[in-house]
């Protein structure tokens, strides 16, 4: 008879490539909550998928009024109703990411608290589950690109590489904040108000150009959606270069928090169950 | 070493009570309040195939336990060695999304218990017809009475079984079929696949039936781990050391300190509260014989008094836990001033329970009439075994003159509790649908076959 394998438990028993690598074992449960994750928010609304192709349109609708209205210049490089458009779905998805990763363990509880799995799969689901969202939204985008005539060229294939880069990023925030905000209730609120302030902050509605060229580079840094933001509309919209500077310093802040937050997830990883219950 | 199933040395577990981040500073200091071992230098083996049972008070690390099993929680001491997968029956119901149909929840909940998408292809069918909501199977769970939803999540959590199953009291969900249902599945796990189980309980009939060893912990350590019958008897005669009395000013209202729950565990530890306790002495930390002080009970006269109560099971120890199929002697020791002629008295009451709901008296006798000298006698009364049903009792002792009227020289309500514990194998099918507070041995004939339709 073959004898199962042995499970040793100890304190501080799980190390970070352990751990990765029952990612892997667990990748049917991961594959499963996934699904039920990225189909939940549809499940239950009457207009269902409706409210993908409202939601920007509205917001597109009323911004363009207001710009229009005030005169204000924006530094757009296309129609800016397109512009916005395709900043939002980009920032929509990494502002949904980020917070249902940040409430994930709170949200997964249940799982926490009764079933032995690889707790680095909480917070991942989310930000993939986002990404149905997103696919959706470049749909809706679609018919807006074809009015406009603004078509992506052969840089579309940098897409992936963007949107990974800004699943990084909600990941990062992500496990930062799901731990924290499981210890002290507080880090939630502060987190929904820096995602609204980051709006204003970040180039959803406005372009890099309107910052000042010396100032680009750090403010790519210090935001790093900015690197994405730029890039993703100029991909999208069939632009001719891309700022692989800005997009570089935004990858490598990104890096850091992304670094930054598997530490400590994974420093308080063992206590995660009795932080949540 | 092959048969070890679970092996665990030094096994602790300390949790703050404000599990604060401590890279902030300013929470270090909360943090290191209020911490305490819930458990403590636990050191057992378990051997595979093995049935054990847990027991011990609220509060004393039993789930604690299965969740460093189960790796949920990390231990802070020690080490545990686990040869096999660990499936618990905690996760009944785990990772259910209302909005998702019965199917979608049978894959998502199985993936979570571990199981890859070929082995939940397998199983599904055997799934939902366990569960008995196949009609319903591609409708959302949300609109599933609770009855339906539990049972599908406990179907789930029945068929995903690794080696070592864990199970925490979750079979008192669902209704009376679907639990039978699941206590049959438990121990076909048992019997049949040979799984090693650890069964947390407070249904000592349960543990009984299922387990071969038990374990009990309390305050976190092992107190005890041997053969069930033993650790039973031990932990019944320790957990009704408590002993409860109403004193003249609560007589009139008994009800209240016995509640309106039929929790027993609840009964005893509040009593104290409201109730007189009676002085109990053993040398040893499990008193077993109850000592009647001068202000307890009713006395009409003092011309004879009781002095102490005890309990004896048939190997002759006093004590307050016995097995249902076994005698249980009454002793009343008393002293008489003057020359009477006395009869002895004892009543047993039970809680609420299924059915009943108030106190009840089970039955009651007065003695033959005996004419006493003065001095210090014992009066013995033995209640046959396989009489009550388990369960917590009461005790109600007294000397009286028969006659019109009767002289009640002292009689003491409730002088202690004991509990009955039912170790018959027969029983596991029958003992939720038994009603009533006795269940004396019946002589059943099933024997005779009257005419010869049978050919």
């Amino acid at each position: 008879m073959k004898l199962p394998e042995e499970i040793v438990i100890r304190p501080r028993s799980r190390g970070i490539a352990a751990q990765i690598s029952e990612i892997g074992k667990a990748r049917f449960m991961l594959w499963n909550l996934i699904k039920s994750a990225a189909l939940l928010p549809y499940a239950d609304l009457a207009l269902g998928i409706f409210w993908t192709f409202a939601r920007p349109l509205i917001f597109v609708a009323v911004i363009v009024f207001i710009r229009n209205k005030s005169n204000a210049q924006m530094g757009e490089t296309v129609p800016y109703a397109l512009y916005v458009f395709g900043g939002l779905i980009l920032w929509w998805y990494f502002v949904d990411a980020t917070k249902q990763s940040s409430r994930s363990l709170y949200r997964y509880r249940g799982l926490l608290t009764k079933v032995y799995y690889p707790r680095l799969i909480t917070p991942l689901v989310p930000v993939i589950a986002r990404l149905f969202d997103l696919g959706l939204q470049l749909f809706a985008i679609i018919p807006l690109m074809l009015y406009f005539e603004r078509l992506p060229n052969w840089h579309i294939f940098m897409m992936p590489l963007l949107v990974v880069h800004v699943a990084f990023l909600a990941l990062g925030f992500g496990f930062l904040f799901s731990v924290l905000s499981a210890a002290i209730k507080d880090f939630e609120r502060m987190l929904d108000f820096a995602l609204y302030l980051a709006f204003f902050m970040s180039p959803v509605i406005f372009s890099l150009r309107i910052v000042p060229t010396e100032y680009r580079q750090a403010y790519a840094f210090f935001n790093p959606m900015v690197g994405p933001l730029e890039v993703f509309r100029n991909v999208l919209f069939g632009g001719e270069s891309v700022d692989y500077a800005v997009w570089g310093l935004s990858a490598l802040s990104t890096l850091f928090v992304t670094a930054l937050g598997v530490l400590i997830f994974l420093r308080y990883e063992e206590r995660l169950a009795e932080m949540v219950s | 070493m092959t048969n070890i199933a679970i092996t665990a040395y030094g096994l602790g577990k300390r949790f703050s009570k404000s599990p604060g981040i401590s890279i902030i500073p300013v929470f270090r200091r909360q943090q290191s309040q209020g911490n305490f071992w819930a458990l403590r230098d636990l050191d057992f083996e378990i051997r595979r195939g093995e049935a054990v049972g847990i027991i011990g008070p609220n509060g004393a690390g039993k789930s604690t336990l299965l969740k460093i099993l189960a790796r949920i929680v990390a231990p802070t001491t020690g080490e545990v060695r686990i040869r096999g997968r660990v499936n618990s029956l905690l996760e009944v119901g785990t990772g259910f999304q209302p909005d998702l149909t019965g199917r979608a929840n049978i894959y998502l909940n199985a993936s979570i218990l571990g199981l890859s998408k070929y082995e939940v292809d397998d199983l599904f069918d055997e799934i939902v017809d366990f569960s008995g909501v196949a009609e319903f199977i591609d409708m959302p769970v949300r609109h599933y009475s609770s009855g339906m939803y539990s049972r599908l999540a406990f179907a789930v959590a029945a068929h995903v079984t690794g080696d070592i199953l864990l199970v925490d009291e979750v079979l008192s969900v669902g209704d009376a079929e679907f639990r039978r249902k699941s206590l049959s599945r438990m121990s076909d796990l048992m019997a049949v696949e040979h799984r090693t189980v650890l069964f947390v309980s407070h249904s000592m009939d349960a543990i009984l039936r299922f387990c071969d060893r038990v374990m009990w912990l309390e305050k976190g350590q092992l107190r005890a781990f041997g053969s069930s019958d033993d650790v039973i008897r031990d932990y019944l005669n320790r957990t009704n050391a408590v002993f409860i009395l109403p004193s003249e000013s609560q007589k009139a209202a008994p009800k209240e300190a016995f509640g309106g729950s039929n929790k027993h565990q609840g009964e005893i530890q509040n009593a104290p509260n409201s109730m007189n306790r009676v002085n109990v002495i053993d040398g040893a930390e499990v008193p077993s014989i109850v000592m009647i002080g001068d202000d307890i009970g009713e006395r009409d006269t003092s011309s004879a008094a009781i002095l102490q109560v005890a309990l004896y099971d048939t190997t002759e120890n006093p004590g307050f836990g016995f097995f249902r199929d076994e005698p249980i002697r009454i002793d009343i020791r008393f002293f008489v001033k003057n020359q009477e002629r006395i009869s002895g008295f004892v009543a047993v009451r039970c809680g609420p329970r299924k059915g009943i709901y108030e106190e009840t008296v089970v039955f009651s006798d007065y003695g033959p009439s005996m004419l006493y000298q003065a001095g210090t006698y014992s009066i013995s009364v033995t209640i046959p075994g396989k009489l009550f049903i388990s369960g917590t009792f009461y005790l109600s002792v007294g000397l009286v003159t028969l006659g019109r009227p009767m002289v009640r020289h002292h009689l003491i309500k409730r002088v202690l509790s004991f509990q009955i514990a039912d170790r018959e194998p027969e029983s596991e099918l029958v003992s939720e649908h038994i009603r009533g507070v006795v269940k004396p041995a019946l002589i059943w004939d099933t024997g005779s076959c009257h005419e010869d339709r049978v050919t």
